[in-house]
């Protein structure tokens, strides 16, 4: 290998980034006649920065790529790849190019394409960035310019009630902002380095405020994420985006705020386990405690989002509301990957690969839904039907797609919830029996899963309709990401050893996982031998059940109270406050504290007087 | 000539063309800006060469007439007045500049003419404020500095913009007239006016006079809470933003707000001293008030229909940033107050700016008018934007780093309760600035808006705002050009 190569390899973040600034510079003087150029460019670099990020395969299985910029934010920040970013890069890379792809068509309007573009590669960018970060400033200068950039991409079709829910989505990212900043205040305020092993030197000490500064990374990084009680912002926004900005922002952007939580809860691994004195106990308990808390925000997101999106009739939201609910299964991957320390190997496995197998379903079942609304103008799926007949092929890939996200062996979905079903077997038998009721509400979240998306398949494909479609809609070049989507759905499910053995298994014994463990749970796993086909059956029978239970008694038409919504207990009071309490206190005081000014002046000075008095005497 | 001249031929020379601008004839207006700008472009140089000289010599002592000390008008010229003397040229340069079209659009030409009278005689006072050294003469710039600045505020005939300039006049007698009260008991204990002279002989009269000096820093601190508007005596401020022109509420937010905090340091370090402050047990009232300034602040910026009140109020919560950072009285506050003032100093520069801009151009300055201006005014938007951010903290703006040292600054004495006033606050920004960026830049505009024809905007109104945002930027990017400086100029500062 020669120099050059390997300086490029040792670039790759400068590299990119450069790429990246140029694009954006570019894309607002290609106007709209130069159309062809620009979409072609937007593709070109995605694509090429993806293959460039793959180039450092070989280096990053060595050792990780540390990149240094000096200087900026006074420190220096620094860039930092190892294999578990580098399997997220590649992965995001990739959705981006394959969505962009359907972009060309989705996004219509012509006059605002350059905009979009614009803001599309910005948040490619800023995501990639916050992967690549190797500090907590520079992750968060990239967190916050993603959560800015995916607004833009969010509100692309203007109009009141997109943009209500636009700022509900930009009120909560601030907010989570807001969270992480202070998390990064309380772990930096006395080192001042603003590096990630810093959290874990925090995580190690006494008292309470170590759970706080968690909690608040926790929370920053929930919201990105979708967790519940967060996840009110997913439907929302997600039902007024372009289906394009659904399928990057569920199959990627969610999983920035898990990669997040993942980080923080396994941050303290390479302090931990090198053993040194009597602070890796403290510090593995900690870990410990975090990561039970997490398993149960996991599985309390799967069963909400699983609930919620069995009473939803509109497409969109429902599948936003899955998107919450597999969120949950990632996050609770996550939790074991903490709460087991060094056993916790098939909870990270399984989260990461589930981040991966989601973003893939989740963007072909979006993808689905938008070529069913282009075509029938419908989004209620009670008002569709029979569509199988008129698009036989869109049928055939979403049916690819429900095989995936419900867990049908052979395809992705089930791979990745085999092994996280195995991380929650192994919480309850290396850790606290407890966990054998998440056990229980995994399975019930799976059949959930498998009853909701019977209605959606049955609904829409199925059936008998008669609604109109479309005539002259031309599909063809939807059709190409679609396929691409699918064909990768079941490439994995059939070959789940390849990006297992490559990517997954070096990463988690880098991240100190005994290997013996991964060897024996994952590296001979043989997925069509195992337990798991018998219990995806029943699994599949359960959601039978449910749906034939639910047509009967008409439960998916319940209408939740109001006074259950998490917006409104969290979000709309967060709101209320903030409009209410200025104009009161405006009413109230702006006034008379203008009239009162020399009073104010001779209250404070009597006052600071009277202290000094008071202060002398005693 | 000798380089320690620097600061004497600058003031000379403000105070020089001050008196020969009314003596010119009419028509003569074009000639005037070209004189403006190439004065203020030599105080400039002067300021630098002034830094470059107190860097190879170190502190040295101006005395007028070369009168002894005790009786005599000095000028202390060290690190920090120096930095924060360029800090100020090259602010009061842009805003100049920007101030030529705004304020012909506003008045007449023969009223211009007196503009820029008052104008070099207000940053006659403000470099006066930062150099001098003897309290009767920081009392007499400051006189010079509330009357002129009142001026410039009352510059549009308007009713409006008369009774805010009488508030304001009203209100900062009162501030003076407290000041004033407090030298005079500093005065009458010390027998100096001299700060120099008094800080040495201060520990003694601290044994013997305590009461004085004690009623001193009561008048000292509410005069000085009326001046650099800190809540609950920062009634004035609204109003006078509100009806001033952008370039006088720019002149205001950037150097006389911060030069009186400047004034302020300087007392705190060097007329009374950090211990004896510190023995009061003052700070922990200072802090409650400061972050009751925060947090009001910025209630009152949420509830505002016009841009410019809401920029005031955001003020006011951003001098309770500075305020709660000098109070906190350790060397990583100070370093966090010395970069938020310079760092709020630009941003809301810019603010002011791009919101003059767009008063020029379609005469809008409602937070609900401005639907869908972006694609017709991209320029002011971005720059109010970026600075909107600014202000809110996100990183790659200087406001980012300046929250960023706040916050370390307060967890170091371990006051998380403040830490959750700044993130509070920093929320209700965002609730503030957001609503209008996102009308402007993602709402379509209303149909009778449409057919309005737009003035063009001038080169001289873009470039001092892009200017100054992106000097914003780049100390978001690198904080270190400025907190080097800072804390350079602080050490030469404290340890004389």
């Amino acid at each position: 290998m020669g120099t050059p190569h390997s300086v490029i390899l040792l670039w790759v973040p400068a590299l990119f980034i450069a790429f990246g600034l140029f694009e954006i510079l570019i894309i607002p003087f290609l106007d709209d006649n130069h159309r062809i150029v620009r979409r072609i460019s937007v593709s070109v670099f995605i694509f090429f920065s993806t293959l460039l990020i793959m180039l450092t395969y070989k280096e990053v299985l060595n050792a990780p790529i540390v990149y240094r910029i000096s200087y900026i934010f006074g420190k220096g920040i620094y860039f930092k790849i190892d294999l578990l970013n580098y399997t997220l890069m590649v992965f995001s890379g990739f959705m981006w190019f394959v969505v962009g792809i359907f972009s060309f068509k989705d996004i219509k309007k012509r006059e605002r394409e350059r905009t979009f573009y614009f803001f599309y590669i910005l948040t490619y960018i800023s995501t990639i960035g916050t992967m690549m970060a190797g500090d907590l400033l520079s992750f968060f200068l990239f967190f916050e310019i993603m959560t800015f950039s995916s607004y833009a991409l969010m509100v692309h079709y203007r109009g009141e009630k997109v943009l209500e829910a636009g700022k509900e989505y930009l009120y909560m990212g601030i907010i989570g902002g807001l969270f992480i900043l202070s998390g990064i205040l309380i772990t930096s305020a006395y080192t001042q380095n603003y590096e990630w092993a810093d959290l874990a030197e925090k995580l190690a000490t006494p008292g309470m405020a170590k759970y706080l500064v968690a909690g608040l990374f926790i929370a920053g990084f929930g919201i990105k994420a979708g967790m519940v009680p967060f996840h009110f912002w997913v439907p929302k926004v997600y039902k007024e985006a372009p289906i394009c900005v659904n399928a990057v922002s569920s199959g990627v952007m969610t999983k920035v705020g898990a990669y997040g939580i993942l980080r923080v809860a396994t941050v303290v691994f390479p302090i931990a386990f090198s053993g040194i004195g009597a602070s890796s106990k403290v510090l593995l308990e900690t870990t410990a405690n975090i990561g039970g808390a997490i398993i149960w925000l996991g599985i309390i997101s799967m069963l909400v989002g699983v609930f919620l999106a069995l009473i939803e009739g509109d497409m969109k939201k429902m599948l936003a509301y899955h998107s919450v609910s597999q969120m949950g299964y990632i996050i609770m991957g996550i939790g074991v990957a903490a709460y087991l320390g060094s056993a916790g190997a098939r909870g990270f496995v399984g989260s990461v690969y589930h981040m991966i197998n989601h973003g893939i379903f989740k963007a072909l079942l979006f993808m689905v839904a938008g070529i069913v609304f282009f075509s029938t103008e419908e989004m209620s799926m009670y008002k569709l039907g029979g569509l199988w007949r008129k698009k036989p092929f869109v049928a055939f890939l979403a049916l690819i797609a429900v095989f995936g996200i419900t867990g049908v062996p052979g395809f992705n979905g089930f791979i990745s919830k085999s092994i996280l079903h195995g991380a929650i077997v192994d919480a309850y038998q290396y850790g606290n029996p407890v966990f054998r009721y998440a056990e229980l509400a995994f399975k019930l979240a799976s059949a959930g899963t498998v009853c909701s998306f019977i209605k959606f398949y049955g609904f829409i494909f199925l059936g008998k309709g008669d609604i109109e479609v479309k005539e002259g809609f031309r599909q063809l070049r939807m059709m190409v990401p679609m396929s691409i989507l699918a064909a990768v759905t079941v490439i994995i499910g059939l070959w789940p050893n390849w990006i297992l053995d490559n990517l997954l298994i070096p990463a988690s014994t880098s991240f100190y996982y005994n290997p013996s463990f991964v060897q024996q749970y994952i590296s001979n796993i043989d997925f069509w031998k195992s337990k798991e086909i018998v219990s995806a059956i029943i699994t599949y029978a359960a959601g039978f059940g449910i749906f034939v239970l639910g047509i009967k008694y008409h439960l998916f038409h319940m209408h939740l109270p109001k006074w259950i919504s998490a917006e409104r207990v969290i979000y709309h009071s967060v709101t209320d406050l903030c409009e209410e309490l200025p104009n009161f206190c405006v009413k109230r005081y702006e006034k008379p504290l203008v009239f009162g000014d020399v009073i104010i002046y001779a209250i404070l000075l009597t006052s600071i007087l009277a202290y000094f008095v008071f202060s002398q005497l005693w | 000539m000798h380089a320690q001249h620097f600061v004497i031929i600058k003031l000379i020379l403000l105070l020089g063309f001050a008196v020969i601008i009314p003596t010119q004839r009419k028509g003569t207006y074009g000639r005037i800006k070209l004189f403006m700008v190439t004065i203020l472009g030599i105080v400039t140089t002067l300021s630098f060469a002034n830094y470059i000289n107190v860097l190879k010599t170190g502190t040295f002592y101006y005395d007028f007439g070369n009168w002894q000390n005790f009786i005599g008008v000095q000028f202390r010229i060290d690190e920090f007045s120096s930095v924060f003397a360029i800090y100020i040229s090259v602010l009061a340069t842009l805003i100049l500049i920007y101030s030529f079209k705004d304020i012909e659009n506003l008045v007449s030409n023969k009223q211009c003419t007196n503009y820029y009278t008052i104008l070099l005689v207000m940053l006659f006072s403000v470099f006066g404020l930062v150099y001098a050294n003897d309290l009767f003469n920081m009392f007499v710039f400051m006189e010079i500095l509330s009357i002129t600045s009142c001026a410039i505020v009352s510059i549009v005939r308007r009713k409006k913009s008369y009774l805010a300039s009488f508030k304001y006049l009203m209100i900062n007698t009162i501030g003076s007239l407290s000041i004033l009260k407090g030298i005079a008991y500093i005065y009458m204990v010390s027998g100096h006016l001299n700060i120099s002279k008094i800080n040495e002989s201060m520990g003694m009269l601290w044994e013997s006079n305590q009461s004085n000096i004690m009623v001193a820093i009561a008048f000292m601190m509410l005069g000085f809470a009326i001046k650099v508007a800190a809540f609950p005596m920062h009634i004035w401020l609204p109003d006078v933003y509100e009806s001033a022109p952008a370039s006088s509420a720019a002149f205001l937010s950037a150097l006389a707000n911060k030069v009186y905090v400047v004034t302020i340091i300087k007392i705190i370090y060097n007329v009374i001293g950090r211990e004896i402050l510190y023995e009061l047990g003052l700070m922990d009232m200072v802090l409650f008030f400061a972050a009751a300034g925060i947090i009001m602040g910025s209630l009152f910026a949420i509830a505002q229909k016009n841009i410019k009140r809401m920029l005031a109020y955001s003020s006011v919560a951003q001098v309770g940033y500075i305020i709660l950072a000098l109070a906190l009285n350790t060397p990583l506050g100070n370093k966090a107050a010395l970069f938020h003032m310079i760092s709020h100093g630009l941003l809301k520069t810019a603010l002011f700016m791009s919101v003059g801009a767009i008063f020029y151009q379609c005469n809008r300055e409602k937070t609900k008018q401005l639907d869908g201006l972006a694609r017709r005014s991209p320029i002011e938007l971005a720059v109010f934007a970026i600075a909107a951010l600014g202000i809110v903290g996100i990183p790659g703006t200087s406001g980012f780093i300046g929250k960023l040292y706040l916050g370390i600054a307060i967890l170091q004495v371990e006051k998380p309760l403040l830490l959750l006033v700044v993130i509070v606050s920093s929320f209700f920004s965002a609730f503030y600035f957001l609503p209008i960026i996102i009308s402007a830049f993602v709402r379509d505009e209303a149909k009778s808006a449409e057919e309005k024809e737009m003035k063009k905007l001038p080169k001289t109104l873009v470039y001092p705002m892009v200017i100054i945002i992106i000097f914003s930027l780049i100390i978001g990017f690198y904080p270190q050009l400025v907190t080097v400086l800072a804390e350079r100029a602080v050490n030469a500062f404290v340890l004389n």
